[in-house]
Order: C-alpha cells, then structure tokens, then sequence
C-alpha cells in the first residue's frame, strides 16, 4: 500500500503507459499513450521526462538507453519498463480505481457511463 | 504515422542549440525524441523550449542534496554579511545587500548541479567556486548598472569589506562541491581485481581532497591573518583562537589526511578490509570537518543574530537566530547521514565481492 499510496492521478497514466506499451516504452511512444488515456487533458512532454525521473527515483521503473536509430538522426531512444515495486504500486492504484469505479455505479448506475 | 513528414530533419543549428540547453543525462533520448516528433523548425524550437523547464527541474531534484544546498547557503550569508545588524543610516538592510549576489550565486551553483558532466573531485569544486564567483560579480555588475542608470540608490551595492569577505566563501564553496553531494548508486558487485583498481582510485580522490582542503584552509587562515593584524576588529579575541584551531587541522591533514596505500602482497581479504577501515576513517574525518569547517558560521549567528537581538532587545532576531542555528546543524547532520549511508553501501558492496576462484 505504502508505494501507491504515494503516486499520483499523472505518475498512474505515465505507469499504465508503459504496461500497455510493453517493449516499445520510451518518451515519444510514452507521451502519445498518456494522451490517449488521459483525454481529454493534454500532457506535456516535459511533464511526461519529468514523471519518468520521479519513478525511477522511486525504484518504479527501470531505463536504458537503445542503440542509435536512423529515424532519429541517429539517436538512442530511453526504454522504460516497470520494475516489480513498479507493477505492484499500478496493480494497488488499479484496485483502488475500481473500488471507486463499482461504489459510484452503485449509487449512480449504469449511467455514470453516458458521456457527460 | 505521417512517414513524409517524420523524414524532415530539424535545422542543425537549432537542434545544436537546444542540444546545449539540455541537461546533459538526458540529452541523446531527448533530442531524439524531438526529432522524432519533428514537423517545423517553430513547432521544434517551441516544443523544446516548452519541455526545457521540466527537464531542468527534474535534473536540479536529482542532483542538488538539500543538506549541500542548504550548507552552500550559510556558507555564502554569512560571508555576504546577510545577517549583520544595520548600521545607523544605512538605507538598504543588510540582508539586502548581501542576499543579492547570496542568491545569484545559489541559482548559478544548482545551475552547475544541472549541466555538470563528468568531473574529478577537485574540478568539480573548483568549478563551483568559479560560477559562484562569477554570479555574485555579475550580480553586482547588473546592480552597477542600475544605480548608474538612477534606478536604484547605491547603498544597494555590496560595501567593499563584504564584497572582499564574500570571498571567503569560495574556498568553502570549492570544498564543499568537491567533497559532497553526488554520491550516487552503489558500486555494481565488481570482481576481485576490480578492488586494486577501486581502492587506487579511491585513494588518488582522497589525496586530491586532502590536498584541495589543505590549500582552501591556507587561504582562509592568511586571509583572516592579514585582516586581523591589518584592522584588528572586534571579533579578534574569537577569531585567533580559531586561526590556531585552523592550523591545527592543517597540521593533522597533512600528516593524516591522506588515504594509507595498500599493505605489500596483500590478498584479496586483508585488502577488503584495509579499504572498508579507510573508508569508515575518511568518513569519520570528513563529519569532522564539516563541524570543523562551518564552526565560524555558528559563532557569526550567535554574535549577529542573537545577541546583538538580545542586546537590541528583538525577539524576532533572536527566533531567526535560533531557527538559522537548528537549520545548520540539521543541514551538517543530513550531509554526515547521507555520506555515511553512501559509505555503509560500498562496505556492503566490498563485502560481495568474490574471491578469485581457485
């Protein structure tokens, strides 16, 4: 509890991110997911490199730099993965989310789903 | 995904420039990305411009100790004179005059914390004491101008006797960023050979440091020699005996500072072993010395802040005074922590090390 307990709604996104993203995460691929999760907010590129820090930090996720790709003028893309302490904090936050999910349904129905 | 479009290279210029701008950890994937992302020179400039700050500010997290940052902090108030009592007249406080250039030199030393790339110990200090320099310079040359444009009174300025004390600041400065701060992960579990070549390098950093703080203190005690014999102030009775206690330790620096070589045909264990016992002993030394270095400060806060608010009968002076005292032990306490723990890691990652099989 004590690791989730401390993440935040955008450090969720950035986590489920790079889960769905699998071995494709890094900062271009990362950005692109959280957007599409989190809409309709849009998210900062700098927030998104900002957030990544943090969860390593954290011992969260875990980077490495690839070999230099052409399509980058021959830069290096940072992976990201989750690291164990990484997949529990995201599977406590996603209980939690659905705890909320299934309380609010309770009292409002099947109509807290229609689009606002 | 728009393949046309994505084979556009951003202007070499431009992508040189942000490539300056980035933090260098994270300049390659970053850059990268942009790249990546890439469809106007205006939408490259202003999404790197836009992701700058963010960048900045999560490298000045990672790199700046709030225990180093908060010691660099006494380190410059109490030389810029920040806490001294106004004298009669003086139009602009003390706190102001002195917290100018304190406060472009903070921004320039966790600027330098950002854009540091790899450096030795001593370059590192050396580096940190330049950029404080120049910042509390620049700072005064940007007040120069002002008061020579009429925007602002000259008592603004930093009075030359402070502005020469500011000086002081710089061997500490130096000593500080070359000693403290980035102690970094655990060493990887490295093989047995490995630890020759460590201890090697870890004494040859030692020998710099010692060397640096011996020199540092030389400065300090020929400089606060010249002033006290030059202007005998009224602080003299106190600072004479701190002259003494300061060549003392240069004393013992000097013959005891150094990191011992390594016992002749040693093996792996009596080698394991002399290492973690240098390392618990420069640790030991290296608390010391931060009570030893930072000493003064303490003196300058008791005499600045709460006696003269004693005197003056101000009790908000005396609380800053109290408050200013816990910060700086606290600020000592957290660095000596943060060491040691640094130094419990690479024990216990000496300790993994395995004997050579066979």
């Amino acid at each position: 509890m004590a690791a989730s307990s401390s993440l935040g709604q955008f450090e969720q996104l950035v986590l489920t991110a790079i889960l769905t993203l699998g071995g494709n995460a890094y900062g271009v691929t990362i950005h692109a997911r959280v957007e599409e999760l989190g809409r309709p907010r849009a998210a900062a590129l700098g927030a998104v490199y900002a957030t990544l820090d943090r969860l390593e930090d954290k011992g969260l996720v875990a980077s490495w730099l690839s070999d230099p790709t052409p399509e980058r003028g021959g830069r290096s893309k940072r992976h990201y993965r989750l690291e164990e302490a990484g997949v529990r904090a995201l599977r406590e936050s996603a209980l939690t989310a659905k705890r909320i999910c299934d309380a609010v349904e309770q009292s409002w129905g099947e109509q807290m789903w229609n689009p606002i | 995904m728009e393949p046309d479009l994505r084979k556009r290279r951003p202007p070499a210029p431009l992508a040189r420039l942000l490539g300056l701008l980035i933090p260098p950890p994270a300049r390659e994937a970053v850059l990268g990305d942009l790249e990546e992302r890439y469809r106007s020179p205006i939408q490259y400039a202003s999404e790197g411009i836009q992701t700058m700050p963010y960048l900045i500010a999560s490298r000045a997290r990672r790199t700046s100790s709030i225990a180093i940052v908060g010691l660099q902090t006494f380190v410059l108030v109490a030389c810029l004179g920040v806490t001294l009592p106004d004298l009669p007249g003086q139009s602009v406080p003390s706190w102001a005059q002195g917290g100018v250039p304190a406060a472009a030199a903070m921004f320039a030393l966790v600027l330098r914390a950002v854009y540091r790339g790899e450096e030795t110990p001593v370059q590192s200090g050396l580096l940190d004491a330049l950029a404080a320099a120049l910042a509390m310079l620049l700072s005064q040359g940007v007040l120069a101008a002002l008061v020579s444009a009429g925007q602002i009174g000259p008592d603004w300025m930093l009075p030359r006797g402070l502005a020469m004390l500011g000086f002081f600041a710089l061997p500490a400065l130096a000593i500080i960023g070359g000693a403290e701060g980035r102690h970094g992960a655990p060493p990887a579990r490295a093989p047995a050979e490995a630890v020759v070549q460590d201890y090697q390098r870890f004494e040859r950093g030692v020998r710099a440091r010692n060397r640096a703080e011996i020199i540092a203190l030389g400065l300090i005690v020929a400089g606060s020699v010249a002033i006290l014999l030059r202007f005998n102030p009224p602080m003299a009775p106190i600072a004479w005996p701190f002259q003494a206690l300061f060549m003392a330790i240069i004393f013992y620096l000097a013959l005891r500072g150094k990191a011992a070589p390594i016992p002749a045909g040693s093996g792996l264990e009596p080698l394991r072993s002399h290492f973690a016992q240098e390392l618990a002993r420069q640790n030991g030394l290296r608390g010391f010395m931060w009570w030893f270095w930072l000493g003064p400060l303490f003196v300058g806060l008791v005499a600045n802040l709460i006696l003269f608010g004693l005197r003056m009968d101000q009790p908000l002076r005396i609380a800053i005074g109290a408050v200013a005292l816990l910060l700086l032990a606290g600020f000592i306490v957290k660095a000596n922590a943060d060491r040691s723990r640094a130094v419990r890691d690479r024990i216990a990652a000496l300790s993994a090390v395995a004997e050579p099989a066979g």
